[in-house]
Parts: structure tokens; C-alpha cells; sequence
């Protein structure tokens, strides 16, 4: 009896082993050994500054993970190899819980890669977020707009630099469709309203058709894509002042400049002649995962569809993303011609959790203009540093949000929904698009509801 | 093994004639076809899911993410490009699959035999020696079941970080978190075990002059396989399956992190490849295939046997 | 005749899985996220404690989880004394 129980424990405690056996044999991290005892390698000019720390271990914690972790790691290699620094790197989608726990029971790491400033205002009111050391603020002053330098600040105290950065509210639709179909880009949202009507009509004899698709399915995430429609308008209706006094709290959702805009985002989503082509009615928006929510326009069954610059990597394998290929994008119009151009974006910011001098380098290696080249030409992403050349982004869309982030006549805001407290930004600004545009509750009780749990 | 290994021949006279008058009424009403039928019905709807997994974890990306799996017939299209992406890709950020499966292994054993020993030990004592405070010292134990173990995180990993203990984020620190969080359920089960051996036994290995000890290796032990079974089992799928606790206490890094871990990476930043889950589902459900497989006939025999007489 | 011949496995099997289940919330984290009216209570103190700041309403949460099960660990102590006595 007891054999026969023991044997099975022993196979499977071999089985291990057999297995150590096997992958004993390669380093994950490729070896950390530095090369040179202090001397300076070849090409580490520009690594000069940050000095030697040979043996030095910094734990970097983010949400990312995979391919552009990857790349995250690549873009440090070089830094790695001069300053003797070993990166650790960990990215997990539970970052965003994860972090707090850590953070709580004394066990932080070196840096951490924040994309929400409301999650950094937490940490940083908590007490636990190092200020930024002077080499980093000098840096961020050199290479990033006012709006971006504030969203670190807090209380006038400079905290964390901005690290990538996406530019949300672009409209992807398909430039053969609208050659063949005679449609312009439109330059108002009214002109885009029409050419929704437009659309409508031609499409009519197509049952499937609809000029619009919009999904809201993110997981437990769900509702998202909502907020960032919302945002847009705001900041596009409203104003770029009204928008701050929103995110600060001040403008509630009740008040008719947000109010407004989920009125115009109804004259699209809650409309069954304008969506979800392809998918159903507006009912099926929120049935519809936000990856899938813009593949129908391969399939000509839907027009347009309003995603951040990062939908990109949603497209399927072999699809062209250019001026003139299968899809592009325009950003979302604003109200009136001549309107200064809005954009809402996201991005990531890094905060220290000690001021080790290793610690100290890396962060101010990332906050470098050197570090935004580097890892902006390994693809996929882009940052909103002026140092960045914008040649290479590595994709057109990518380049034209460059563009779009350098140019100082552009009014950037972050996006509203990172900003405010995760009460409402992280919860029940979610729930709150996804009842209303399921239909069960109207623009008033969403509002007001949103504005109750307001922390 | 000098100690009688049938103890159940020696239960109350008064209810041995009962029993297998009892056990056979259960045992045709079991068999009958309607129950027969009702297991089969109840059987095919929970496989149903893992089915679809599996013919999904063969199909191509651009398939799995346009297309349901029923529709297999009318679009046609195998491939094992999903189980190469996983078992033999690896990035700058990441390891090949072999290093997080050792990591769950090294997790997972320890994991489960520190909490079954002890929990064993202290089952024996709640049941079989007889101290002050027993019954109240086992009442707080099984109502430590109900703390939810994320409000312990903190705590706990407050705790690991002390200058004198400092394991956080290593392996010793999952161990010490997951025998924390099984010793609750382990002697509150463990216990109705081994509270239900005779007494007649445990007094005739008294009489005998045997020390506790004795009686625990020698007595207690061989009788409670089944139920040691059926424990390991349980812990070591909850061990196999969990990502809460090493996330938090193993740190996350390639060195330490299990298997789970890498498993929720793979759907990618904002979830565009998680095609990946399907096959990575399967390999990670082989080892909790091959545990219950082998211990399976305990388990069943563990479960019922858990505590036959209320 | 056979429910109170497995009296003993029943109560060890409701209580282990009622207390598991009221625990539960990783299933309803992944699945809505406790979007859609399907929020549980452990769901909500995680996501309260953690997710979105309010460590003090998720501990409140907490402890309504801890008083929610009373009654079974009563019960529990009922029969544990009754088959104390028996023996």
C-alpha cells in the first residue's frame, strides 16, 4: 500500500529533476556579466554620465509584457553592459493591484512603469514615490511639454518622468473604400456627421452595413473604449478648460458641457442605423471585444472606427497600414473648422522607489532622450520626448503621432480616465458607459451616479 | 507493519450487521440507469468546454479569433503553430517554458508536503490527546478557513521582508505562504479523519505501551492514507493552479516565477494573442493530469471515506 | 435511509465547499470583472483594497465575509460536540 503511493510522488519528483536537467543549461537573462572591470566598453559615450556601478541589481515592475517587453529589455542592454547595472524585469497584468500591495508591506521595486497618473497621485500621496533626482528633472525640462512635466507633479514637486506615450482618438477607416466611394476625410465633426448619414444611405441595401463599429469588451477592464469617445468630445465641445476642471473633480458629470458630450456620442452609438456594422445594433456593442471592434472594415461591413494609435497591432498579419493601404486613420475632427488641434493620449510614467545611485542612472537613462531613440526604432511604440526623431517611429501611424505630440501648437491631454480617481476612472466610469449604452439608463441617472461615487 | 492494517472489522458490533444491508441499497440505486444516465449527461456538459479548448488550441490564429470552434467542419484548418509559439519561443523578458515549469514544480512539492505534515501532526493532536483548550484552539483554526488569504497578503509580506526572516521573493517564501494558507483546511479535514479511528485501537496500542509518537507513525499514519491522498491531491492542484500568491511572494521574477505566471503573459499587452491560452492551458494541465491519474483510486476512497459516521 | 448515513461526509463537504464559494473570487474577477451586476463580496473587497484605494471599505468588506460564515462554523461546533460526546 505505501509503495504504490510513493511511487507515483518519486516519478513525478524525477520528472522534475529530468526537467531542471534540461533547462539548467540557459540562462534566461543571457548572462549578466558585464564586460571590462571599470573600463569603458566600446560605444558607451553616451553612457559616460551614468557612471560605473558594477553588481548593482534594479528591479524595473510595469504592466508590459511580451513583444514590447522584449523590446523594453533590448533598449536597456546597451546601458546594462556600460554602467555594470543589472535591469530586472518584471511585467505582469496585475500590475495595477500588485503594485499597491508591494508598495504597502515595505517590498517595493527600484521602478516602477506607471500608465496611470491617478495610481502615481496615490503612491505619491502614501509617501512612498522618491522625488525626481535633479539629472531627471533637467532631462524632462529639456525634452517634454509643460502638460506632460505637470502630470508627474505633485504639489509642486516634481516626482516622476513620462516615459512613452500614445495618442488616443484617431478614427481608422479603409482609404481604398472612401477613394472608390468618393468620401473625403472630414475635417469638422459635423462634416463627419454628415458623411455618416452619407454612408448610411449608400450602404442601406446591405443589411449587414453600418457606417460605425465600436466594441466595449475588455475583460474586466469592459467600457473603456467608452470613456475614451467621451473624453474626446469633451475636450473637443467643451474646451481643454472644462476638461481639466472635470478631471480635477470640479466639473461634475451632471453638468451639461459632460452631459453634452454623451448626447453627441448617442447620436452615434445609441443609433441603430449608424452601428455595429457587421456585429448587430448598438446592443452588441458592448458583446464586442475592443480588438475585434474595427476588423469589420476589412470586410467592408463597417466604415470607421474610433481607437487609440495602438489599434495597430490589432490589425491581422498581412494587413497594410499606410495612407494609401488597406486601413489609416485620421484623428477625431474638431467641432469647428479652424479649431486649435486637441488630442487626448495615454502614457507611462517611472517612479522610484529608492534613490540607490543605480536606481538613480536608470531613471535618468529613461528619462534621456538617448533611451526614447533607442527603444522608439525597435518598434511598436513612440514617446512623446522632443528629442525623439520622428523617423524612427516605425510605422506612418506612428510617425504622424510623433508629429502630432512635437508640435507645440497642439493642445495634448492626457486621458481623463487615467486621471481621476480609480473609484471613478477605473470603475464606475466603465460600469457607467456600459449601462448607458446598453440602453437600461439614460444620460442623467449614468451622470449622476458616476458623480455619487466620486470619492 | 505489526498493527492490524482491516480496522474496520473491528467497528460497533451494533452497527456491523446494518452496513452491508445499507451499503447495497446505496450501491444498486447508484447503479441505476437513471443515475447512470444523469453521470453521463452531467459528465458531457463539463467536458464539453476542455473539448472546445482543445480543437481551439490547433487552429490558426486568424480561425480562432473570427470563428467558433463548432464551426471546425466548415472551417477547415489545423496546425500546431499556437503549442510552438509557447513551449519554444522566448524573449528578451522571458525564459523558455522548461525554466517556469521547474519553478512550479519546485513551488508545488514543497508547497504540498510542508502543509500535509504538519497539518497531519496537529490533526492527531486535536483528535487524540487530550489538552486544555483543545476544543477552542480547534474552533479558531477552522475559522481561520474563512479569512480571505488576500487580506494576509500585506501582512505576510510585511513580515517576510524583516531584516531577520528576508525571504520575500523567494521560493521559502511561497512554501511558508501556501502551508500558511492550507493548514487551515488540512486539519479541520485531516481531523474528522483521524477522529473517526476506533477507539479500541488506539486503546489497544495504549495497553501495548506504545508512546504517541509510536501510535502516530505506526497506527495513525498507515490508516489515514486515503485521506493524506485525497488531501495532496487538493493541495497540490491549488498549489499547481494559483497565481495570487506567487505573484505576490515570489516576486514575480524569471528565477522564481511558476508556470501560471507566464501562462497569463501570453495573451500579450492588451490581450491580442490569446489564441496562446488555449495551448497553454493544455501543457499546464498535464501535470495536475498526471498527479490525479496516479493517486486517483485514493481519492475517490479518501473522499468517501472522510467521515463515514456523522 | 442513505442522507443520514453519509451525515458526517455532508456536513464536511457543504461546509468546506459553502466557505470556499463565498470566498470565491478570482472566477468572477476574470470572467466580468464584477461589471453586469455579478460583483460578490470578496470580488469587491479585492478590487476595493487593491484596485482602486480604499483599504479601509475592503477591510469593512472583510470582516461582513467573516460574520456572513458564523453560523456554519456554529453548526460546526454542534456537531463536533455532539460527536465528542458519543465517543
Amino acid at each position: 500500500m505505501n509503495r504504490r503511493f510513493i511511487l507515483p510522488v518519486t516519478a513525478l519528483a524525477l520528472g522534475g529533476l529530468v526537467l531542471a536537467g534540461c533547462s539548467g543549461g540557459d540562462d534566461p537573462e543571457g548572462g549578466s556579466t558585464s564586460g571590462g572591470g571599470g573600463t569603458m566598453a566600446e560605444g558607451c559615450e553616451d553612457y559616460a554620465d551614468y557612471g560605473m556601478h558594477e553588481g548593482e541589481t534594479v528591479q524595473v515592475y510595469s504592466t508590459i509584457q511580451e513583444r514590447e517587453a522584449d523590446d523594453l529589455v533590448t533598449s536597456f542592454e546597451q546601458f546594462e553592459e556600460c554602467t555594470g547595472i543589472t535591469v530586472d524585469y518584471v511585467g505582469t497584468q496585475e500590475f495595477e493591484t500588485q503594485i499597491n500591495v508591494r508598495v504597502e508591506a515595505g517590498d517595493p521595486p527600484g521602478i516602477a512603469i506607471i500608465p496611470q497618473p491617478g495610481l502615481l497621485a496615490r503612491l505619491v500621496e502614501a509617501g512612498h514615490v522618491m522625488e525626481a533626482p535633479d539629472a531627471v528633472e533637467a532631462n524632462v525640462d529639456e525634452f517634454w511639454s509643460e502638460s506632460w512635466k505637470g502630470y508627474g507633479t505633485f504639489d509642486d514637486v516634481f516626482y516622476a518622468a513620462p516615459l512613452m506615450a500614445s495618442v488616443k482618438g484617431w478614427v481608422w477607416y479603409s482609404p481604398s473604400e472612401f477613394a472608390e466611394k468618393g468620401y473625403e476625410v472630414p475635417t469638422t465633426w459635423d462634416a463627419m456627421m454628415e458623411l455618416t448619414a452619407q454612408m448610411a444611405a449608400d450602404g442601406a441595401d446591405n443589411t449587414q452595413y453600418r457606417p460605425w463599429c465600436i466594441g466595449f469588451e475588455s475583460g474586466d477592464a469592459t467600457g473603456w473604449p467608452g470613456t475614451d469617445w467621451i473624453e474626446d468630445i469633451v475636450l473637443r465641445q467643451a474646451g481643454p478648460e472644462a476638461y481639466d476642471q472635470w478631471v480635477a473633480g470640479e466639473l461634475p458629470f451632471a453638468s451639461p458641457e459632460i452631459q453634452g458630450a454623451f448626447d453627441t456620442f448617442g447620436e452615434i452609438a445609441l443609433n441603430p442605423e449608424y452601428v455595429n456594422g457587421g456585429l448587430g445594433g448598438p446592443e452588441s456593442i458592448i458583446s464586442t471585444s475592443f480588438n475585434d471592434g474595427g476588423l469589420p472594415i476589412l470586410d467592408g461591413n463597417c466604415s470607421m472606427h474610433h481607437q487609440a494609435s495602438f489599434y495597430e497591432a490589432q490589425w491581422p498579419e498581412g494587413t497594410t497600414v499606410a495612407e494609401d493601404g488597406d486601413v489609416w486613420a485620421f484623428i477625431t475632427p474638431p467641432v469647428a473648422e479652424g479649431d486649435p488641434a486637441a488630442v487626448t493620449g495615454g502614457g507611462e510614467f517611472v517612479a522610484a522607489f529608492n534613490d540607490d545611485p543605480a536606481t538613480v542612472a536608470l531613471q535618468t537613462f529613461m528619462s534621456s532622450d538617448t533611451w526614447a531613440n533607442i527603444r522608439v526604432s525597435l518598434g511598436g511604440v513612440i514617446s512623446a520626448n522632443q528629442g525623439l526623431d520622428p523617423a524612427n517611429a516605425s510605422s506612418p501611424i506612428g510617425q504622424q503621432a510623433v508629429e502630432i505630440l512635437q508640435n507645440p501648437d497642439t493642445i495634448f491631454r492626457f486621458d481623463a480616465s487615467d486621471l481621476m480617481p480609480a473609484a471613478v476612472g477605473a470603475a464606475s466610469f466603465w460600469t457607467g458607459m456600459v449601462d448607458w449604452v446598453n440602453g437600461t439608463k439614460t444620460t442623467e441617472q449614468v451622470t449622476s451616479e458616476i458623480d455619487a461615487t466620486w470619492p | 507493519m505489526s498493527v492490524p492494517t482491516a480496522p474496520k472489522t473491528v467497528e460497533d458490533p451494533d452497527l456491523t450487521p446494518t452496513e452491508p444491508k445499507k451499503a447495497k441499497r446505496v450501491k444498486t440505486r447508484l447503479t441505476s440507469r437513471g443515475a447512470t444516465i444523469a453521470a453521463i449527461v452531467i459528465a458531457t456538459l463539463w467536458t464539453i468546454p476542455v473539448f472546445g479548448l482543445a480543437i481551439s488550441s490547433f487552429r490558426p490564429e486568424r480561425e480562432v479569433k473570427t470563428t467558433g470552434w463548432w464551426t471546425i467542419f466548415e472551417n477547415w484548418g489545423w496546425t500546431f503553430d499556437n503549442y510552438n509559439t509557447i513551449l519554444f519561443e522566448s524573449g528578451a523578458s522571458s525564459a523558455s517554458l522548461g525554466q517556469y515549469f521547474v519553478n512550479s514544480i519546485v513551488i508545488a512539492i514543497p508547497g504540498t508536503i510542508f502543509p500535509l505534515v504538519l497539518a497531519l501532526m496537529a490533526a492527531y493532536a486535536f483528535a487524540w490527546i487530550p489538552f486544555k483548550g483543545a476544543s477552542w484552539m480547534f474552533v479558531a483554526v477552522f475559522a481561520l478557513q474563512i479569512v480571505p488569504l488576500q487580506m494576509a497578503l500585506i501582512p505576510l509580506l510585511r513580515i517576510f521582508n524583516y531584516d531577520w526572516i528576508d525571504i520575500s521573493g523567494t521560493f521559502a517564501a511561497v512554501w511558508v505562504a501556501h502551508t500558511i494558507f492550507g493548514l487551515p483546511l488540512a486539519i479541520f479535514l485531516l481531523h474528522n479523519f483521524i477522529s473517526e479511528i476506533p477507539r479500541d485501537i488506539m486503546e489497544a496500542a495504549k495497553v501495548d505501551g506504545s508512546s504517541h509518537t509510536q501510535t502516530f507513525t505506526k497506527i495513525v499514519l498507515p490508516l489515514s492514507l486515503p485521506a493524506i491522498a485525497s488531501l495532496a491531491i487538493f493541495q497540490f492542484l491549488w498549489v499547481w493552479n494559483d497565481l495570487l500568491v506567487a505573484l505576490v511572494f515570489s516576486g514575480g521574477t524569471v528565477r522564481t516565477a511558476p508556470l501560471t505566471q507566464r501562462l497569463a503573459e501570453f495573451a500579450g499587452d492588451r490581450g491580442s494573442d490569446w489564441q496562446l491560452l488555449t495551448a497553454a492551458a493544455f501543457v499546464s494541465i498535464i501535470v495536475p493530469l498526471i498527479v490525479f491519474f496516479s493517486l486517483q483510486r485514493y481519492f475517490v476512497r479518501g473522499l468517501l471515506a472522510g467521515s463515514t459516521k456523522g | 435511509m442513505t442522507v443520514p448515513w453519509i451525515r458526517g461526509s455532508l456536513v464536511v463537504v457543504v461546509t468546506t465547499i459553502t466557505i470556499a464559494t463565498l470566498k470565491v473570487f478570482d472566477i468572477v474577477r476574470t470572467m466580468t470583472g464584477g461589471q453586469f451586476e455579478t460583483s460578490v463580496v470578496a470580488n469587491e473587497m479585492y478590487s476595493r483594497a487593491f484596485r482602486l484605494g480604499q483599504p479601509s471599505i475592503g477591510a469593512a468588506l472583510a470582516v461582513v465575509l467573516f460574520v456572513m460564515v458564523i453560523p456554519i462554523i456554529i453548526y460546526n461546533v454542534r456537531v463536533l460536540r455532539q460527536h465528542k460526546e458519543a465517543r
